[in-house]
């Protein structure tokens, strides 16, 4: 892997200037590709009222400047027409360092959205892969971008997707926050419970391109309307979990899959919902008895022995039937 | 065309609105997002010439009117730059078309523009732009006016701003030679002064002005007897602008021209308001 000491620009050699905005250009490898207009008016507001508080990071090619860190600064400089920016000049660092130390940067500061992240991240891995001579781990990943395995996992589950649904989501992320529908999150939702169904029930998911889009329609339509509801599809298909019959919970997936009107919801409650209840109960019924085994007889007061009672009589209810 | 600044999501919206201006307005050399003036902090998405040398900026934007486009607009008008400035947003289900409309009711207040640009591809002039050069005037106070003036006053005004400054800056001129007449005729009766062979209401109305300040020198005392307030130096004003009364001007040839006669056409307009209602307060006791 690269050392912490080869993947550092020469920050001894970085120098402070005041750089013409004109001879600035976009760094090609930012994975930074939205920028969204609510937030580059805010910070055009703040640098009128405040300045720049922190230099952007260039580095020289040629006659002219690559970003390193700083492109939303830079264009409102534009905007603003400033004729210069004050930037840290450093040395041309080589195209991994270029990557990582973007990654590194940005990561740390402020939140990119997952998908412009994951475009990148192959590219990272690719090339960790030339330099080391083998697939990067997530952990090796995680040190060298300074992102969190979690995030390098979910960025992953976007990765794997077809380029469509990527053009879909950047068209999503686009708009403002509160006007998105398809976001990175329904996706990975929505991606983890087919990974399951693939895994738990591979026969029931050979076209898994289809379902997505049947998915997709029915979130469109409301026929889902909640994207953690994928999660039920995960339980339905590891039916075995909780001795569910497996045929019975694919016939629920099959149809799931395939009608435009079937809810996750309904494809639950038709499979395994009863026996996922059942064990949530016995789960619960194992605490309470661990926890009233450790009561003392005379800390038990009026009100307690009541719903005691109240539970010796239902369960001799259950028993007699 | 290619747009380094402007989100992306708006560069379909941006490509509409450039093609609308090209066709509709016949731009000139339209640039994107190029600076118009070294003093102005603020690079328009799209911005072009018109033949008679103004310049029409148009920010594309889903986000409503930023108060730094507003510091770019009090640039614009203290610069007092001949641009027509529209504001362009994108009216689809991403944007909050009410929100964004409430923002650009100040800009509107301001002269600037609106356009609406449907997912059809069809750009809609909601309001159109008044030339900020002349935007810059200071409005007219209609409570300072009688009424009776006051619809004179608010055409005027409006005609300024709508793009013709010279018949803006002349209504006014008719308004105050037509008050300085009836000031004539009754100072003459009241034998404040003698127009002598002259005829008041359609001899020439520097020479009407002239007699006036010729002969009230003599009898300040009896004009000030009536009307408290007034001062000679009123009427030395008016004679002062007289020669613009019917003065049009040349057609400008160049940008700074334009800018050059929109400032006087300017100051000429808010200087002739002022007289008038000094004129008029200080002759109020008249009944004119």
């Amino acid at each position: 892997m690269t050392s912490p000491k080869e993947s550092r620009v020469n920050a001894a050699s970085a120098e402070l200037r005041q750089v013409p905005t004109d001879k600035i250009e976009r760094n090609p490898d930012n994975p930074r590709i939205l920028f969204r207009q609510e937030e580059m008016d805010e910070l055009l507001d703040s640098i009128q009222r405040w300045g720049v508080q922190v230099p952007i990071t260039v580095y020289k090619k040629g006659k002219r400047y690559v970003l390193i860190d700083g492109e939303r600064r830079w264009r409102c400089f534009l905007k603003l027409n400033l004729r210069t920016i004050p930037a840290l000049v450093v040395d041309e660092p080589d195209p991994l360092t270029n990557m990582l130390l973007m990654f590194n940067i940005h990561g740390l500061r402020e939140q990119w959205d997952l998908l412009t992240i994951a475009l990148k991240l192959q590219d990272i891995i690719d090339l960790l892969e030339e330099k080391k001579g083998g697939r990067p781990t997530e952990r090796e990943l995680s040190q060298e971008t300074g992102l969190k395995v979690g995030v390098i996992r979910r960025a992953r589950y976007l990765l794997a997707l077809p380029k469509k649904y990527h053009k879909m989501m950047l068209s999503e992320l686009n708009k403002r926050k509160s006007q998105q529908v398809f976001t990175e999150d329904f996706f990975i939702e929505m991606e983890r419970a087919l990974t399951t169904v693939e895994r738990a029930m591979p026969d029931v998911l050979s076209k898994r391109d289809e379902v997505r889009q049947v998915l997709i329609k029915k979130f469109r339509d409301e026929v889902i309307d909640n994207r953690v509801h994928f999660r039920q599809i995960a339980k339905i298909a590891r039916a075995e979990n909780v001795k569910a019959d497996p045929e019975v919970a694919k016939r629920a997936l099959r149809k799931l899959f395939s009608k435009n009107k079937y809810s996750i919801e309904q494809a639950f409650e038709d499979s395994v919902s009863g026996l996922y209840s059942e064990r949530d109960v016995l789960i619960r019924l194992n605490g309470l008895i661990e926890r009233l085994r450790s009561l003392e007889v005379d800390s038990v007061d009026d009100s307690f022995r009541q719903a005691l009672n109240d539970i010796v009589r239902e369960a001799r209810r259950l028993l007699k039937g | 065309m290619s747009y380094l600044i402007l989100p992306s999501n708006l560069h379909s919206a941006a490509d509409k609105v450039r093609s609308y201006f090209d066709k509709d307005y016949g731009l000139k050399n339209i640039k994107v997002e190029e600076s118009i003036d070294d003093d102005v902090n603020w690079r328009p998405t799209i911005s072009g010439s018109t033949s008679d040398y103004h310049l029409v900026c148009v920010e594309v934007t889903d986000g409503g009117y930023t108060s730094a486009l507003d510091n770019a607009v009090v640039q614009l008008m203290t610069k007092g730059l001949p641009v027509r400035l529209f504001v362009a947003y994108p009216s689809d289900d991403s944007v909050d078309s009410d929100k964004v409309l409430a923002t650009f009711r100040t800009a509107s207040d301001k002269g600037i523009g609106i356009v609406e640009v449907r997912s059809t591809g069809r750009c809609v002039v909601r309001q159109n732009a008044i030339k900020l050069s002349l935007a810059a005037v200071r409005r007219i106070d209609r409570p300072s006016l009688a009424k009776k003036y006051r619809q004179a006053f608010v055409d005027a005004e409006a005609t300024f701003l709508n793009g013709d400054p010279s018949k803006g800056c002349s209504r006014v001129y008719d308004e105050l030679e037509a008050l300085t007449r009836k000031f004539a005729t009754r100072a003459a009766k009241l034998g404040w002064w003698n127009p002598g062979s002259m005829k008041i209401d359609t001899g020439p109305w520097a020479k009407v002005l002239a007699g006036m300040i010729r002969d009230f020198s003599g009898r300040l005392g009896d004009v000030r007897g009536r009307c408290p307030g007034f001062e000679l130096h009123l009427l030395n004003g008016i004679l002062g602008v007289t020669g613009h009364r019917n003065d049009s001007g040349h057609k400008p040839r160049s940008r700074k021209a334009l800018m050059t006669r929109d400032a006087q056409l300017r100051t000429r307009f808010e200087h002739a308001t002022d007289l008038f209602v000094a004129l008029q307060n200080s002759t109020r006791p008249l009944r004119l």
